[in-house]
Formats: structure tokens, sequence, C-alpha cells
């Protein structure tokens, strides 16, 4: 049984997408779908010495503004809170941080279409 | 042909002295312009005219030798001390931060003097006379003295904090701008012990 939307379907399918994508990719993911006080971040993957912040978009379409445009202001001010939260309690901080963002379109036929921005915004 | 007058002005300490007053105290401070950490003061009463170390502004010693002259003059002298934390500061503003933390040291000594040299331009609030001396971490013994006390408390105090928020490098720039800091504080945002009232705190945090 499940209560889940099809959004919250959509999404949960697009993270495993996103996550063998990264692996793929050579990223080393660390932890998925962690929730802090002040904001939540899908993925923190490591990319060689550079700890990375993963947002997840799956969107049905480019009608959002693609992959960038559909973070807003506030999303990613909250992405931003998480990620210090998450660093503030590192006990050692990484060389080098980034911002990712993995967007997902999905084909009509149910394929998934991948695009993965390195460094999309900056604190 | 007039020449130019070659005698120098007294020192302070002495110019005090000659005005009849015997115990008197310097008051300085530290830790004005940095980003992060409090503002400490200290006032100091000599017990004993001159003391067996290098005495002269703080920022002139190395870290040692202001750790050394600390110890020497902490034996020699009644010490207070004053601390205002940047909460506070971002409270007031930094001037009257500053002020408060000098009154503080001045009322945390255990014996009162009869007179106040006070380094700067302003002075505090006291019922008991003071004299602000311009530069006087320079010009004044018994202020280059009390200039040393806050700083190399101030230095102690940033070393504690550094082990409280590790990531910020309190330990090496003690707070104040560097690129590295400016690094961290972008990265990790501000901490407890942040000045957010400072522009160049409030500049690297508004792109958050």
């Amino acid at each position: 049984m499940s209560t889940l939307t099809d959004r919250q379907r959509l999404g949960q399918r697009g993270e495993r997408v996103a996550r063998r994508f990264l692996v793929s990719q050579g990223y080393i993911i660390e932890e998925a779908n962690v929730r802090f006080p002040v904001g939540e971040i899908d993925l923190i993957a490591r990319e060689g010495e550079t700890l990375c912040f993963v947002e997840v978009r799956s969107t049905a379409s480019d009608a959002w503004g693609g992959p960038l445009g559909s973070i807003g202001e506030r999303k990613r001010r909250r992405l931003i809170r998480a990620a210090r939260w998450y660093l503030q309690r590192l006990r050692l901080l990484p060389p080098e941080t980034r911002f990712d963002v993995v967007a997902i379109d999905w084909l009509p036929d149910g394929t998934p279409s991948i695009e993965l921005v390195r460094g999309a915004f900056e604190t | 042909m007039p020449t130019r007058s070659t005698v120098q002005p007294p020192a302070p300490d002495d110019q005090a002295r000659a005005d009849g007053f015997h115990r008197i105290a310097g008051v300085d401070e530290a830790g004005r312009g940095p980003w992060a950490g409090p503002v400490v003061a200290a006032a100091v009463i000599l017990r004993t005219p001159r003391l067996p170390v290098r005495i002269d502004d703080s920022k002139r010693l190395t870290p040692a030798q202001r750790t050394r002259a600390f110890h020497v003059i902490r034996n020699h002298a009644s010490v207070g001390f004053g601390i205002v934390c940047a909460d506070e500061i971002d409270r007031h503003n930094i001037l009257q931060a500053t002020l408060l933390a000098m009154q503080q040291a001045m009322e945390d000594l255990p014996v009162p003097p009869e007179l106040f040299l006070i380094d700067g331009p302003i002075v505090p609030r006291s019922a008991i006379p003071c004299r602000p001396v311009v530069h006087g971490d320079q010009y004044s013994y018994v202020i280059g003295c009390a200039s040393i006390m806050a700083k190399v408390l101030r230095d102690g105090l940033m070393e504690f904090y550094h082990e409280l928020v590790p990531h910020y490098a309190l330990n090496r720039h003690k707070g104040y701008g560097t690129a590295l800091h400016a690094q961290r504080l972008r990265l990790l945002g501000p901490s407890v012990f942040h000045r957010c009232s400072f522009r160049p705190v409030r500049e690297l945090l508004l792109s958050e």
C-alpha cells in the first residue's frame, strides 16, 4: 500500500536514477535524502576531493525553465543553509565543496534524459 | 635665526606624576577591528616603575615576547579585564562596546587608581579622573602594559573559541579579516562568535 502522490513517486524514481548516474560518473555517494532543521539535501557525494551537495530535479518537461530555472531563491537559500549545517558538523572540512544539480527529464516513453550541472550555484 | 626646539614633551606617565598623581592606571583595548570574537580591555596599575621585560605597543612585539611580558606584568601589577562579546557589539556598536569593555576593566581593578590614562581620543564614563592619550600604547609605558594584557588575553580566548568552532581557523587569524577567514565565512555562514553587524561580514553573508 502506498500513500505517495504521483509527484512524490516521480521524485523517488528520479533520485534513484540520479544516484545511479552519479555513481557511473565516478561520484561516491555519502548520504541520501538528509533532512536538517534548516533544509534538506537530496544527495551528498564526493567527486575526487570535492564534496558535492546535489539537488535532484525531476520534471516532466522544460516548461519550468530547465534544470536551473526550477531552483528558486528560497530553495537555493535552504540548500546553502543545509549544506552549512552539514559542514559545521564534520570533523574535517573537505578541501573543496560544490553545489551540483541533476535534472531529469522524462521522455514520453518513460526513459529518463539526464543532465548534470556541476557548480550550479555558489554560496 | 630661530632653531626648532628639540625638547620632547614629557611622557604621559611622567606628566601625570608631575601633576601629583601617584597611582596611575593605564587602559587599552584589543580587538576593535576583527570580524569575530570579543573586544577585550585591560587596566593596569604598576607596582614598580619599570619592568624587567620589553614593553611596547603590543602590535610591535612578537607573540612570544607578548606572552612573556604578560606574565611579568601580572606579577608586578594590579590588572583588571573587561570582555564584551560579539552579540553585545552587534546590539550596541563597536565604539560603545569598546568603552563598555574599558569601563568593566577599570571597575575590575582590585583597588582604584587616582588617575586613568586611556588609550585613544575618547574616555569612558568614570567617577575617577581620566585622561585620553592618543597613540597611548606607543607613548605611555603603563598603557603599553595594558595593551599587552588585553591582546594576550584576547588571543587566548580566540584559541579557546577555535576549539568550539574549529572550521573558521580562529586560532590562525584571531577573528581578523583575512582571505582564509572570508572563505570559511562564505562556506559556513556565521558562528555565534561573529559580528554580523560588521559590513564585511554582512556582505559575505548577503549571498546566503
